[in-house]
């Protein structure tokens, strides 16, 4: 019901004016102007239409597509990419296989006899970590951060997301918050007499959001002792 | 063949009725002045007659249809009168174009020198035309349109003399050029008398007369003498108007029953025999009282 | 001087011709209106915030929902202006009936839908350019603009209120009561409506068009409204006499 309100506000200020636009004909009724009224009105209104004209020109020249470089996705192939990555990881073959979701790589020398792994994580980030134990004890850690493409409405967005830091102190390996980046954009969509057809919904905007699987993956020697091994997968 | 037929015709307005029992008939070509004072019902009669009002009772028929909802009587049937709305988006110049469009006859030559002679300006807009412009530019549209039933309720409102004059001979030009019928309300019967065939005087509602107009002038005669002699002379006829003029005179209006020779009598006997116009002769007719204003302040 | 005969449709054709003349400043205030919706439109029709991983969205939505309300609520205006005494007095100046008069006014309604129903469709490139080339500052997302389909429903959806305004004048030609009864009616329905929390007959009427969603039978619905509509105001209009 208080959706009507303004409804109704702005419905009532529409009639208002268009009683007083149609009203306004009659001051005309004095002025001897060069040419009629009707000629004029017609000049007019064909100003309007070759204005929306050169606008509809303009944007078919100068598509507002996406810019900044961003591309299209697919929602359902970024989703395949998802599961795969997390099911080659769990084989423990994501060097292989996920090569082209390599985000960024770290090498750790570590010599200590346990470790401690600890995320600190905001509900944003949200990274498996995934922990192989080489087969000799070399005093290396080897990281490697992977992440699939992450998209919102079917734009991809996976260039703004960054890496999360990884850092090596003396008690333990902590996982750090990446940095939040922002974006901001304008969508546009169809007028809702489309939208019946479509099925899209009437007043909800329609978002989808496809967030990247993110999976740190840790080598370590042989021996090392991992000493919380909570949301820790190893392998 | 009668282009208008009516009988029995009547017209409620808000209980009251504008039209009462009204019947006559309208000869093709013929030019029939309707006669009558205010609210006579004049302006009723020809806006049912154009098709825009619907009659309550009776029978009307024009060019053998009933008029209301008639496109073939609209297409050609012309109604105009000082109060018409015009669309205010046209100038007088579109005005024309548009009338031109709907009406087949149209004289497009005709109504662009009648609109020279007049000075209009074709970029004005009707609205803002000043009274006696507005029925220069209706009597345009009326005469330029050559449609066989023309119908002008009031055509001289707010007209000054000259324009009056010019208008009546152009009337009578296309008239007799293009023989059409043509139906003039007015209450200045005397300015168009003569070049009207026909009168219809009416009054509230209801038909008095209709008749050649040469006919009219000798419809009634006055009679001016002494009172004694006047009541006497008068005892027998229809009365249609009295005065008193002075203390023992009177003048008094009957219908013209006469033989010669009682007209010879009655110049024997002091009285003099005077015609008396057309026009007097409508007011007479139609005034409510037989002594007229003068009643009024007749207190004695 | 011999009877011209005429027939109907083309007395409609000339009254049309004319009543596109006549009816210009119609055109004036569609441009008014859809400019203002245009204006409303730039602040966004809605906007949406969430995260995605470690970024942060704003997005912001841009339709033209706003101008094809605005248009559809000029239809139902224009159609009760020209059922007003001035307009419809305007007709029987010349040649017409009630029956031609009725006919034209019906197909410059559909004129002006149609009209109404394209340059609201194109104002939306108009508010995308503005947009674009004058708040340059966020990027803008394209989603694929059916513009057809939007000029064709936004067209029947324009004449539909059309229809509708078309009755209503049309009624309150005949009595004056239903200038206060026909909103009474409305609003006081509404408000029931709303003070119950059931759904009544507005919004199951505006349900029975604005969620159909297949395009066939939306077609169907508002050619057999319409046609009520009109057929509604041509047969309460055939007795109306034109006075002053």
């Amino acid at each position: 019901m208080m959706v009507i309100v303004p409804l109704l506000i702005t419905a009532i200020i529409v009639i208002a004016l268009a009683v007083l636009t149609a009203k306004a004909v009659n001051k005309n009724v004095y002025s001897k102007g060069k040419f009629s009224y009707s000629q004029r009105v017609c000049w007019i209104f064909s100003g309007y239409v070759a204005i929306l004209l050169i606008c509809v020109v303009l944007d078919t020249v100068h598509p507002v597509k996406i810019i900044n470089g961003w591309k299209k996705v697919d929602t359902a192939e970024l989703e395949k990419e998802s599961m795969d990555l997390y099911d080659s990881a769990l084989a423990g073959k994501v060097a292989n296989e996920g090569g082209e979701f390599l985000r960024k790589k770290w090498n750790f020398d570590y010599n200590g006899e346990q470790l401690n792994i600890a995320t600190i994580q905001d509900d944003y980030l949200n990274t498996s970590v995934f922990v192989e134990r080489k087969n000799h004890n070399d005093g290396k850690i080897e990281a490697a951060y992977y992440q699939t493409r992450s998209s919102v409405n079917g734009m991809d967005i996976t260039e703004l997301a960054t890496p999360p830091g990884l850092e090596l102190a003396e008690d333990g390996l902590f996982l750090r918050n990446p940095k939040k980046s922002k974006i901001k954009f304008s969508e546009f969509t169809n007028v809702f007499s489309v939208k019946q057809f479509t099925g899209e919904e009437f007043f909800e905007r329609d978002s989808h959001y496809a967030e990247g699987q993110s999976i740190l993956y840790l080598r370590i020697p042989k021996d090392l002792e991992l000493i919380d091994k909570t949301n820790i997968i190893t392998n | 063949m009668s282009v208008i037929e009516c009988n029995g015709l009547t017209k409620v307005y808000g209980g009251t009725k504008a039209l009462n029992n009204l019947s006559f008939k309208i000869e093709e070509n013929k030019i029939t002045g309707l006669i009558g004072r205010n609210g006579a019902g004049k302006t009723t009669l020809l806006k049912i007659i154009a098709g825009l009002l619907k009659e309550t009772a009776g029978e009307l028929k024009v060019f053998s249809e009933k008029p209301f909802n008639s496109l073939q009587v609209s297409a050609n049937v012309i109604f105009l009168h000082d109060q018409m709305n015009l669309p205010t988006a046209l100038n007088l110049k579109e005005l024309l174009e548009t009338a031109a469009s709907f009406y087949p006859n149209w004289d497009r030559e005709l109504a662009d020198r009648l609109f020279d002679y007049f000075s209009l300006n074709p970029l004005q807009y009707y609205n803002g035309l000043s009274k006696g412009m507005k029925s220069t530019f209706n009597m345009i549209l009326g005469l330029s349109a050559r449609v066989p039933l023309t119908m002008l309720d009031e055509p001289t409102t707010g007209m000054d003399a000259a324009v009056r004059k010019d208008f009546y001979r152009a009337l009578l030009k296309e008239y007799i050029a293009y023989p059409r019928t043509i139906i003039i309300s007015s209450h200045h019967l005397n300015e168009i008398e003569d070049l009207l065939e026909d009168i219809l005087l009416v009054n509230e509602g209801k038909e008095i007369l209709h008749m050649p107009v040469a006919d009219l002038k000798e419809w009634a005669i006055g009679i001016q003498g002494k009172t004694t002699v006047i009541n006497e002379w008068t005892q027998n006829t229809e009365v249609i108007y009295t005065k008193s003029i002075g203390i023992d005179q009177s003048y008094v209006v009957v219908r013209n029953h006469f033989s010669e020779t009682e007209r010879q009598r009655a110049r024997n006997a002091g009285i003099d025999i005077t015609p008396v116009t057309s026009s007097d002769l409508c007011v007479y007719l139609t005034s409510k009282t037989k002594g007229g204003i003068d009643d009024v302040f007749n207190k004695g | 001087m011999s009877l011209t005969k005429v027939s109907l449709i083309e007395v409609v054709k000339k009254q049309y011709v004319y009543k596109l003349k006549a009816y210009s400043q119609v055109f004036i205030s569609l441009i008014f209106l859809q400019l203002l919706a245009v204006l409303f439109s730039m602040n966004g029709v809605g906007s949406m915030g969430s995260t995605v991983g470690s970024v942060e969205v704003q997005a912001s939505y841009f339709s033209s929902d706003f101008v094809a309300a605005f248009t559809m609520l000029w239809g139902f205006i224009t159609a009760i202006l020209i059922t007003t005494k001035a307009y419809r007095n305007d007709d029987f100046v010349f040649v017409a009936n009630r029956v031609s008069s009725n006919l034209s006014n019906a197909v410059f309604l559909l004129t002006t839908s149609v009209v109404g129903g394209i340059t609201a469709m194109l104002s939306s490139y108009l508010f995308k350019v503005i947009i674009y080339y004058f708040f340059k500052s966020t990027p803008i997302l394209d989603a694929p603009i059916e513009l057809l389909l939007g000029i064709f429903s936004t067209i029947l959806y324009v004449f539909l209120f059309c229809a509708l305004g078309y009755l209503v004048g049309t009624l309150v030609q005949i009595s004056k009561v239903f200038t206060v009864l026909l909103p009474a009616a409305f609003f006081g329905a509404l408000i029931l409506e709303g003070l119950s929390g059931k759904a009544g007959t507005v919004a199951s009427v505006f349900e029975f068009f604005f969620t159909e969603s297949s395009l066939v039978l939306f077609i169907v619905k508002i050619i057999v409204a319409a046609g009520l509509l009109f057929s509604g105001a041509f047969v309460l209009s055939n007795r109306l006499e034109v006075r002053g």
